[in-house]
């Protein structure tokens, strides 16, 4: 069906209906199909409807919390939480499970937060407390702890205890025995 | 034009959906509707899926077969029993009596024949755009035989299951709800369907609500605005008290889709539609209790309360669900203040 068409059926059917039900149903297609009229014409403070409020039906398109939503929810308190917060931002949602320091700090720049002071050092930190360890070529990574720490914020009370209670899993190194059987 | 918003229920009335089969539904709404029990609510459980799982749950099944025999009758009770006078012959919906299925715990029954009202939900949609008052009366319908059982018992908390679809009976219930929860599994399916979960839900919520606005005056209508009180995590296995890694990612994923899209989906219309930053929607995580859940069904009790099994598996079931249900409270308390 072209435009010629789709009009004369519609005009071929609002004929019959009387002109308040004619700008009635004019009005719903608008509002259905998110053909918007003027602006305000619906409301007279200008401002738009609930039902004409801007809506993406795109399911492609990407609406995952960026990194900013992400930190303000988990609400890091220090440097090392916060590039731990980073670390698993990387991991979980950028599908970057290695990562150099440099990738943090830009991160934190796209997360409009403060500058680290020096974010090496903070890396530093954080792989001292268990929530980072080296990776291949220089790289770091987050740990099981950095992990759980980072899933319980904002939490603190809870994440402070996870991380009291984290016992890695130890290798039980096979003692030699010197008896003879 | 401006937006007929209702009156927020002080009871609030919750669904627990999704459109994704074997998440755990029924048995998590079971559990819930207990522990709320036991925390001193009333608690009215609606059983809108036609496939009756959840009255299969808590009754026996000879006396489930008894009622669905006689819901056609004079004496039927169950929610067919209700419904039928205004599917077959555009009357008033009958009063029916609420099941106590135990202390503060009562039960509207199921009933296969709910699809026959179904069917004519399409058609009400329609009605509803056409502003045709028999479009509203159907569509509320149900909402409006919940709000008399409610009231004849006195409950604090609606809980309605419903069926694994996204059909015009699921459009309706959810319409009806204050708010939703998303009970899901770890596995890849399950994070799959939160994408469409989301749509549906926005969808209907806009559709429903241009219906209102072009609403005559004097129809009935129903909240329209169902809000995402977040996911519960089902489905799982734990090892050295945590997740075990098998589930894991799939656990992340779920809380990851969970916001983006269901989550920002529906702020998108309204922020009230989904209230709240990322970690609390969240509301906690319920494990696979094996054993339990199968006892549980068939002695038609919460995993905690079931004879048999194993005691420490019971009191983490009782834990577990307390913690579910003191978290939904507060996040309604939150989010109605």
């Amino acid at each position: 069906m072209d435009d010629f068409e789709a009009l004369s059926t519609i005009v071929g059917i609002l004929k019959e209906l009387d002109a308040d039900a004619q700008k009635r149903v004019l009005q719903s297609v608008q509002t259905f199909l998110g053909v918007a009229g003027e602006r305000g014409q619906h409301s007279p403070n200008g401002t738009l409807p609930f039902s004409e409020a801007p809506y993406d039906q795109s399911f492609s398109r990407d609406r995952t919390v960026s990194p900013k939503e992400f930190l303000r929810d988990k609400n890091p308190l220090t440097d090392v939480e916060r590039v731990t917060c980073l670390a698993y931002y990387l991991t979980h949602y950028r599908d970057t499970p290695h990562f150099k320091t440099l990738d943090i700090s830009t991160l934190n720049t796209e997360a409009a937060q403060p500058k680290f002071s020096n974010t090496a050092v903070a890396v530093d930190n954080a792989r001292k407390l268990g929530y980072l360890v080296p990776a291949t070529k220089g790289n770091k990574q987050i740990t099981a702890l950095g992990e759980k720490f980072v899933e319980l914020l904002p939490d603190r009370e809870a994440a402070r205890e996870a991380v009291r209670n984290f016992r890695p899993r130890r290798r039980i190194k096979k003692q030699k025995s010197n008896r003879k059987e | 034009m401006t937006v007929k918003r209702h009156t927020p229920r002080k009871k609030p009335r919750l669904a627990l959906f999704n459109h994704k089969g074997g998440v755990g539904k029924t048995t998590l709404t079971v559990n819930l509707a207990f522990t709320l029990a036991d925390m001193g609510n009333q608690v009215l459980l609606v059983d809108s899926d036609p496939q009756c799982n959840l009255t299969s749950y808590l009754v026996a099944a000879d006396v489930v077969d008894k009622w669905l025999d006689e819901s056609e009758t004079a004496g039927g009770q169950t929610i067919w029993s209700a419904l039928r006078p205004l599917v077959e012959a555009g009357k008033g919906i009958k009063t029916i009596i609420p099941f106590e299925r135990a202390k503060r715990v009562f039960l509207v029954p199921g009933d296969i024949r709910l699809s026959q009202y179904e069917l004519d939900l399409q058609q009400a949609w329609l009605d509803c755009l056409q502003r045709k008052i028999r479009g509203f009366v159907e569509t509320t319908a149900l909402s409006k035989l919940v709000d008399a059982c409610a009231t004849s018992v006195e409950a604090d908390f609606v809980l309605y299951d419903v069926g694994p679809n996204i059909g015009p009976l699921n459009r309706a219930i959810l319409l009806d709800s204050d708010f939703f929860i998303v009970p899901g599994a770890c596995d890849y399916f399950s994070t799959r369907a939160l994408k469409t979960l989301g749509h549906s839900i926005a969808g209907w919520i806009k559709d429903w609500n241009v219906i209102a606005q072009l609403a005559p005056s004097d129809v009935p209508l129903i909240p329209g605005r169902p809000a995402y009180l977040g996911y519960v995590l089902q489905r799982f296995r734990m090892y050295g008290g945590d997740i075990s890694s098998t589930y894991r990612e799939y656990a992340r994923q779920l809380d990851r889709h969970s916001y983006g899209d269901v989550a920002a989906v529906l702020k998108e219309i309204d922020e009230q539609l989904a209230p709240g930053s990322l970690s609390q929607f969240k509301l906690g995580q319920i494990k696979d209790f094996a054993t339990l859940a199968n006892l549980a069904q068939e002695q038609g009790l919460a995993m905690a309360n079931v004879n048999g099994g194993a005691q420490y598996l019971k009191d983490e079931a009782r834990v577990a669900f307390r913690e579910f249900a003191q978290k939904i409270i507060s996040r309604i308390e939150s989010v109605s203040k």
